[in-house]
């Protein structure tokens, strides 16, 4: 859209007029130019309604990804962030001071929080201070994980039994065929197996709070 | 159904301000979760910083003087976190002005499929994306947030003009796409 | 009472599966006619069936609803899940714990199973979802108990009321802010325990090129266990261990039917994790000794870059049951040795109400706890 800057104001003096931002001195000017022309009051109202438009689609939720829903993703953040209020504050409870790093977002701040807290606890049960990643790497995955894959894994002999466990699911395999029990959405896997021959992974189901254990067996003999 | 007996005034005392925290979370999540999402575009991330936000916030709960003034304080401290992470990350300087020039290529859908969609939401996606980070971000603090130019400037850390500067250009940027989505989809053929 | 079977065939929220399933192929469940839960409602929305490079993929999805159809409160269930033509020997089961379900009430029971076949095997109900066993508050059980789960089920109500306990003087001595510092360490101990994949091969040759070499095993002691450790060993290669062989001890003044040992293993990178348990069924008379051996295989696959090379292996008893059927679980400070805080999971019961903590808050933490008498 051709404008001639003599006779209209220029387009960024719509653009701030349309939101209030020009000085009382300039507003005056193309307050006054408006009057006279419904182009330029066109323009106005163009980027009046761009505004509103843009205000009104802020206020909705995107797409989220894996499907999760806005009401089990705000769970997780509160969760989250009840548990990061109170790893500072046990913090404060031992009275050490937070290792100056710098502030490198909430992940390394939960590392650094979870060092501590650590070292903390480690008064107690003299853990080691580097499984302070392990806590980052499995607060992560407090995360909620859609699980849902089979586990491929070195195949076995026709004639052998196996049972196995990951996170993602357990599974008995026999003569080339294979059951697999697999987990919903959860928080925290458990695994375990028996010499017995059974696998099994424990959780607790996000949407019902339930603990389910998952296992699975291979023949006794 | 208790079996440890009434509990004691100093127990009560503390449930209630962990349920005051509870509020506060609450109340206010959704709208920081989404005002960090448009400045950072990106679920994960949001997250993140959201937590850091709320975490920020209520640790530093003595700061705040006026009650009535919480979700603005909030606010701030969320936008400041989504901005700082903009810088670390992206590698974005706020401060250098774009010059205003329409994008090279079509979006990658058409605006007959975005209205064809019915997606509000995809149509405002495509929009922003048309914008730079430091449009964006003085887009949506100045337009959304509604927060003073001089605030803008502030969290930004650049001067008003500057900042006007990115307003102006995003404003326009913004109206251009709309009209051309609504001429393209006047264009359909029914 | 009637049979759930029955139920099933009146299609009350059958979905039509895609793919090429027919109505044959849907699973049976069937529950006795004196089940004391009915099935309300069977959903398999998002069951498919695919061919893939000359085997069929069976994605089974089932969303249950079950009815508490006793008199008495339940704790516990346990289906088992089978697929006779796929896995003629292979089962699975799926357990829920801690569960507070009021005569009339329902629940649901999610089960998601995956089942791999040869294409050429026949089309016929691939799926039979039975009842293992309930378990009441009361300890009661009901059913055939082919997979154990009354032993399980009652180790895991054991384990519950001894937490529950737990927390709850936590929350009468120290009060709320105590209770939350519990439930932060016990989430920070599960963050902090690694998690490994592992596979049980039965019987089993080695099948690496490790030479293979006997390994003694250490034994953690807790002072107030009924077995003793005497003496055990591994036979290792690598990342295999094999044929586990322990003699124990029973030195209490009971006869004992049931044991478990938990088998923690030390790799060469210093890296330790609890790999399994070695269960046993015997008769151990009191101040009799006795082996446990298992003819099979643990597995480990690779662990980041470095491969997981076994140095060492420690034991400790985690459960008995005597011959009158009760139960000996080690204590709240038997687990907190730093060994065993190291390597073991939290009980069910405290990973549900960590859970609840998480993310409900500490409110309704503790009216959950209250809720429970025991």
């Amino acid at each position: 859209m051709k404008r001639s800057t003599m006779k209209h104001p220029a387009e960024a003096q719509m653009a701030l007029f349309a939101g209030g931002d020009l000085g009382r001195w300039e507003r005056w000017r193309v307050a006054r130019h408006l009057a006279r022309c419904s182009e330029c009051q066109h323009e106005v109202q163009a980027l009046r309604d761009a505004g509103t438009q843009l205000r009104e689609l802020s206020a909705e939720m995107p797409e989220l990804p894996n499907n999760l829903s806005w009401s089990r993703l705000s769970q997780e953040i509160t969760g989250n962030i009840r548990v990061g209020l109170a790893a500072g504050e046990a913090i404060a409870l031992f009275d050490k001071p937070a290792p100056s790093k710098p502030r490198l977002g909430w992940n390394a701040a939960l590392v650094i929080l979870g060092a501590t807290l650590v070292f903390g606890i480690a008064f107690w049960t003299s853990l080691p201070p580097q499984q302070a990643e392990h806590l980052l790497a499995s607060l992560k995955r407090i995360r909620t994980e859609r699980i849902g894959n089979v586990i491929h894994s070195a195949a076995a002999t026709p004639e052998e039994a196996v049972v196995e466990a990951s996170p993602a699911g357990i599974q008995v395999k026999e003569n080339g065929r294979t059951l697999s029990l697999m987990q919903p959405r959860s928080d925290g896997a458990t695994v375990s197996v028996s010499m017995q021959g059974s696998a099994g992974v424990r959780f607790v189901d996000a949407d019902t709070g339930q603990v389910t254990t998952n296992k699975v067996y291979y023949a006794e003999q | 159904m208790s079996d440890r007996g009434a509990p004691s005034p100093a127990d009560t005392a503390y449930l209630a301000a962990q349920e005051l925290q509870n509020r506060f979370i609450s109340d206010n999540l959704r709208r920081i979760f989404l005002l960090i999402y448009r400045i950072v575009r990106n679920v994960d991330d949001a997250q993140d910083l959201t937590q850091e936000a709320f975490i920020k916030a209520l640790q530093r709960q003595d700061q705040l003087k006026e009650l009535d003034k919480a979700a603005h304080w909030l606010s701030r401290i969320a936008s400041n976190t989504a901005i700082d992470f903009l810088r670390r990350n992206g590698k974005v300087n706020f401060c250098e002005i774009d010059t205003l020039v329409e994008p090279l290529s079509e979006p990658s859908e058409t605006p007959e499929q975005a209205v064809l969609r019915s997606e509000h939401r995809a149509y405002l996606e495509e929009g922003l994306s048309v914008l730079t980070d430091r449009e964006r971000t003085a887009l949506l603090l100045r337009d959304v947030e509604e927060l003073p130019a001089e605030l803008v400037a502030e969290h930004m850390n650049c001067s008003k003009a500057t900042v006007r500067s990115h307003i102006a250009n995003a404003r326009i940027k913004m109206k251009r796409y709309m009209e051309r989505s609504r001429r393209a989809a006047q264009r359909k053929p029914s | 009472m009637r049979s759930s079977s029955v139920l099933l065939a009146s299609a009350l929220a059958l979905l039509p599966w895609n793919g090429v399933v027919s109505a044959a192929a849907l699973p049976k469940i069937d529950f006795p006619a004196d089940s004391p839960v009915d099935l309300i409602s069977a959903d398999y929305g998002e069951s498919n069936e695919s061919a893939r490079g000359g085997a069929l993929l069976l994605d089974f999805h089932a969303a249950l609803s079950l009815r508490n159809a006793s008199q008495r409160k339940i704790r516990g269930i346990t289906l088992l899940v089978s697929a006779q033509d796929v896995t003629p020997g292979g089962k699975g089961s799926v357990t829920i714990t801690s569960l507070d379900v009021g005569p009339q009430e329902t629940f649901p029971v999610r089960i998601d199973l995956r089942l791999l076949r040869p294409l050429q095997a026949s089309s016929s109900v691939p799926v039979q979802i039975g009842l293992d066993g309930v378990l009441f508050d009361d300890l009661s059980f009901y059913g055939p108990d082919k997979l154990s789960s009354r032993r399980t089920m009652t180790l895991s109500e054991w384990e519950a009321r001894r937490d529950r306990r737990y927390f709850k003087s936590v929350l009468a001595s120290g009060g709320p802010e105590r209770l939350r510092q519990e439930m932060l360490e016990s989430l920070t101990h599960e963050a902090d325990r690694p998690s490994l994949d592992v596979q049980v091969v039965r019987g089993g040759r080695a099948t690496n090129f490790e030479p293979e070499k006997q390994l003694q095993f250490a034994f953690l002691r807790l002072p107030d266990s009924p077995v003793e450790p005497v003496d055990g060993m591994a036979r290792i290669a690598g990342n295999e261990a094999r044929a586990p062989r322990l003699e124990v001890k029973n030195r209490s003044d009971r006869a004992i039917r049931y044991l478990e040992v938990g088998w923690i293993v030390h790799d060469q990178a210093g890296r330790e994790f609890l790999a399994g348990s070695v269960p046993a069924e015997l008769n151990l008379a009191p101040g009799q000794q006795s082996r446990i051996f298992e003819n099979a295989t643990l597995k480990f696959p690779q662990l980041g870059a470095q491969p997981l090379a076994i140095e060492s292996m420690t034991g400790f008893v985690s459960s008995v049951e005597f011959a009158d059927g009760t139960l000996w679980i080690p204590t709240r400070g038997d687990l907190g040795s730093p060994q065993l805080q190291r390597v073991m999971a939290p009980s069910d019961e405290e990973q549900r109400l960590a859970q609840i903590y998480r993310k409900k808050g500490l409110t309704a933490l503790v009216a959950e706890l209250n809720k429970f008498q025991p």
